[in-house]
């Protein structure tokens, strides 16, 4: 494996620099989101590595299942914050890391005690990069999800409060925004699925082989790998939507948009 | 019988009135004073507070969407959920017989909604709260200014198609109009909100 420097590490963000240029020039939005985020990204990434190198030294199950949970919550924070329109109270929250836990949690302990099987089946080694991988691709769905779910509820309120008043039930009058929001939740990974191997090699595969690894080992491990993430986000963003659904509606069959909040 | 022991929405309460098969009520009041939140809470729409009794039968002892099926708001606003007219009802000889009667082409069952005009898009909305309406089971009307959209000709003529249902003791109504004319014209009693309380006009 060709190791990177530090130095080609900041000549390759240079790129993000050139982005906010553009931006500033053109006055185009601001010219910072990029760069912060890829700030962000570098330092996470690097926390990260010290972490898993700890991890991996330690062996110890407790500290690996402190960095699950860790992870866990963050996922559901950042599906949080990327609404425009979050539930009120601690319910976005809740709806999200509950949907993310089942999900990846399903997903994670069915690779590792079916396909996988390490020893210990908790080694940190896969786990955590498993459930990371699960976890990230989740998240965008549920957040994806969600997002849609909330804008078309919204903008279908009235043809849904019509369905009300003849007396359709609330997954009736939702049904089409249902639909249309675990499509766009899962429309990502479809399109990964469908074109990979052939537009692109995805970043696992890619991973492996320029560590060396046997194309068709990397293969199969991919394959595996978009089996389960695509397992991942599908539970988790049928259950974000349809308890977002329930919890936008009430049992008498109202919709309840004011439990959105509107963010500034 | 509808009865309204007592309702409260937002503010606005009701106590004491009723509707029977073959009532024709008008509701009135200045803009804002909540006819429509009246209406919907008494749909069970929003949330809201109280004791209705249905026919012997209380409104949190039944599920809503079958209260909804007797208790039926048509909003001034028409809105629809399929592309065509047609994938909104179910008895489509119904639908070709009654058409007519409300001066509507029959052509318009296949029309796309996203081309019908005011009128046509609030007499269809009326027409699909009308469906399935059947001897034995009273259906209870509540229409947000159901003909704000039409002429005068056009809201005779939907008074008209009311009046023989009235008069079967098929459906009752409660509408809300600011036209006093339509009120004089149509409403048997009038009922107004006044000092954020709902209460029958006595002539």
């Amino acid at each position: 494996m060709i190791e990177i420097g530090y130095m080609e590490l900041a000549l390759g963000s240079l790129l993000l620099l050139v982005h906010g240029a553009v931006t500033l020039i053109y006055k185009a939005g601001s010219p910072f989101s990029l760069l912060i985020a890829g700030v962000r990204m570098a330092v996470q990434l690097s926390l990260m590595a010290y972490v898993l190198r700890f991890l991996f030294a330690a062996d110890m199950p407790l500290w690996t299942l402190l960095a699950v949970l860790v992870m866990v919550a963050f996922a559901g924070y950042e599906v949080v914050a990327r609404q425009t329109r979050p539930m009120e109270g601690w319910w976005g929250y809740g709806i999200a890391t509950g949907s993310i836990c089942m999900a990846a949690g399903i997903v994670t302990v069915f690779s590792l005690f079916v396909q996988l099987k390490p020893d210990p089946w908790y080694d940190a080694r896969y786990t955590i990069p498993l459930l990371g991988m699960v976890l990230g691709n989740t998240m965008t769905g549920i957040s994806i999800g969600l997002s849609t779910l909330a804008n078309a509820l919204k903008q279908n309120s009235d043809a849904i409060e019509a369905r009300l008043a003849l007396g359709h039930t609330r997954t009736q009058a939702c049904q089409a925004v249902i639909r249309q929001s675990l499509h766009t939740g899962l429309i990502g990974i479809v399109n990964s699925m469908s074109a990979a191997g052939l537009v692109f090699i995805p970043g696992m595969m890619t991973g492996q082989l320029m560590a060396g690894a046997d194309p068709i080992e990397a293969a199969k491990y991919q394959a595996l790998i978009m089996f389960l993430i695509a397992g991942g986000t599908a539970i988790g963003t049928v259950s974000a939507v349809i308890l977002g659904v329930y919890r936008l509606t009430d049992e008498r069959h109202r919709l309840r948009l004011e439990r959105l909040s509107i963010k500034m | 019988m509808l009865m309204i022991e007592n309702l409260e929405v937002k503010g606005i309460s009701a106590q004491g009135l009723c509707l029977q098969a073959g009532d024709c009520v008008s509701l009135t009041a200045a803009s804002g004073m909540g006819k429509s939140l009246f209406l919907k809470a008494l749909a069970d729409l929003l949330p809201n507070q109280g004791r209705l009794v249905l026919d012997g039968c209380e409104r949190n002892d039944m599920a809503a969407p079958d209260w909804r099926r007797q208790i039926t708001f048509v909003g001034a606003k028409p809105a629809w959920w399929e592309d065509r007219v047609v994938d909104h009802f179910n008895d489509l000889d119904w639908l070709r017989d009654i058409l007519p009667l409300f001066d509507l082409d029959e052509k318009l069952i296949d029309a796309p909604v996203a081309r019908l005009s005011t009128g046509e898009s609030q007499r269809l909305a009326l027409i699909r709260a009308l469906e399935d309406v059947t001897e034995g089971r009273v259906r209870y009307l509540l229409l947000d200014e159901p003909t704000a959209a039409l002429d005068q000709a056009h809201q005779i003529m939907v008074e008209e198609v009311l009046s023989s249902y009235l008069k079967a003791g098929l459906v009752a109504v409660l509408f809300v109009s600011h036209d006093e004319r339509q009120v004089d014209r149509f409403a048997k009693r009038q009922w107004q909100i006044y000092n954020r309380r709902v209460s029958e006009v006595r002539s």
